[in-house]
């Protein structure tokens, strides 16, 4: 009997290994239903994640457009000088037809 | 509020520019060279006022004032719009020189309406003037706001609904208008009560 023990306990231990810790692990591991809801809500919550960095990115462009095409000082300063030196020269031209007609 | 390159027809966008020439050189014709200070101030104020945003909801507006123009210019108010709008689309690419006469018929037109409002109606009181300046201001941006849409409309829009539009986003400039023209207009009574008397002629005296 001694004789057999040592295979027996060999051909036990393999048969646990091979056969019934996958079963073990099977019971322990969630049902297929719920096995395919985890990556779809991880995937909703991904897409999310991704729509508000896309509308970030989309707010910060339309920022940096509007500011980049907003007029600064210096053509506010040329409209200044063009609308005041016309009307300097258009003063200029009329002062000096009154003196000839004089 | 500027209309842009290619929002109008062409039919209406040569129409309007054939208009708006021609009230331009009535308005050039009825511009003393003694008023020309005057004038450049004015238009200044009103190339300046389009940079001054009112945040409101997703998008902002601007002011015009178009009836403080009016009411101090009279019918020199069109000459100094066209050359504040034509800066205005040179310099920062508001509107488009195609669309450059209807910009100038849809703030213009209002602006001619203001100051004859204000030249018959402003009485003799102080109170009185100030409240015709203000009713003025409100009043000429509103009617800019529907020659707008009455323009946009020629474009194939719904009247009613650009109109809707046009005069809610525009309220708040509305009410801050009439509150700056009125307070303008008290402030020349004190100190320069002779700048409001511009005679509105429409002919010239034979």
């Amino acid at each position: 009997m001694t004789v057999f023990r040592r295979p027996l306990s060999l051909l036990l231990l393999i048969f646990f290994l091979f056969w019934v810790s996958p079963l073990l692990t099977l019971a322990q591991e969630t049902p297929p239903q719920m096995e395919a809801m985890a990556p779809m809500e991880l995937l909703q919550q991904k897409n999310q994640q991704l729509h508000q960095q896309l509308r970030d990115a989309r707010r910060e462009i339309a920022q940096i457009r509007t500011e980049g095409s907003a007029p600064g000082w210096q053509e506010v300063v040329t409209g200044l000088g063009i609308i005041f030196g016309l009307s300097g020269v258009v003063m200029m031209v009329t002062a000096r037809w009154r003196l000839t007609r004089r | 509020m500027h209309i842009s390159d290619g929002v109008l027809p062409t039919a209406v966008a040569l129409g309007t520019s054939a208009v708006s020439a021609g009230i331009l050189l009535w308005s050039l014709r009825r511009t003393p060279a003694d008023d020309l200070p005057k004038v450049a101030v004015l238009t200044s104020a009103f190339f300046v006022a389009s940079l001054i945003h009112l945040p409101f909801g997703p998008t902002s507006v601007h002011l015009l004032i178009p009836g403080l123009v009016g009411a101090l210019l009279g019918p020199s108010a069109f000459l100094a719009i066209a050359l504040g709008l034509v800066l205005q689309c040179l310099l920062f690419q508001f509107g488009g020189l195609t669309a450059l006469g209807a910009n100038l018929l849809m703030i213009g037109l209002p602006a001619l309406l203001a100051g004859l409002v204000f030249y018959h109606f402003k009485g003799r009181t102080k109170k009185q003037r100030i409240l015709v300046g203000a009713l003025c201001g409100g009043g000429a941006t509103f009617f800019s706001a529907l020659i707008l849409a009455l323009l946009l409309a020629s474009g194939g829009e719904d009247f009613i609904g650009v109109a809707k539009l046009a005069l809610i986003a525009h309220i708040p400039v509305v009410l801050i208008e009439a509150g700056v023209s009125g307070m303008v207009i008290s402030f020349l009574l004190k100190v320069k009560p002779e700048l409001l008397d511009i005679p509105f002629v429409l002919k010239e005296k034979a």
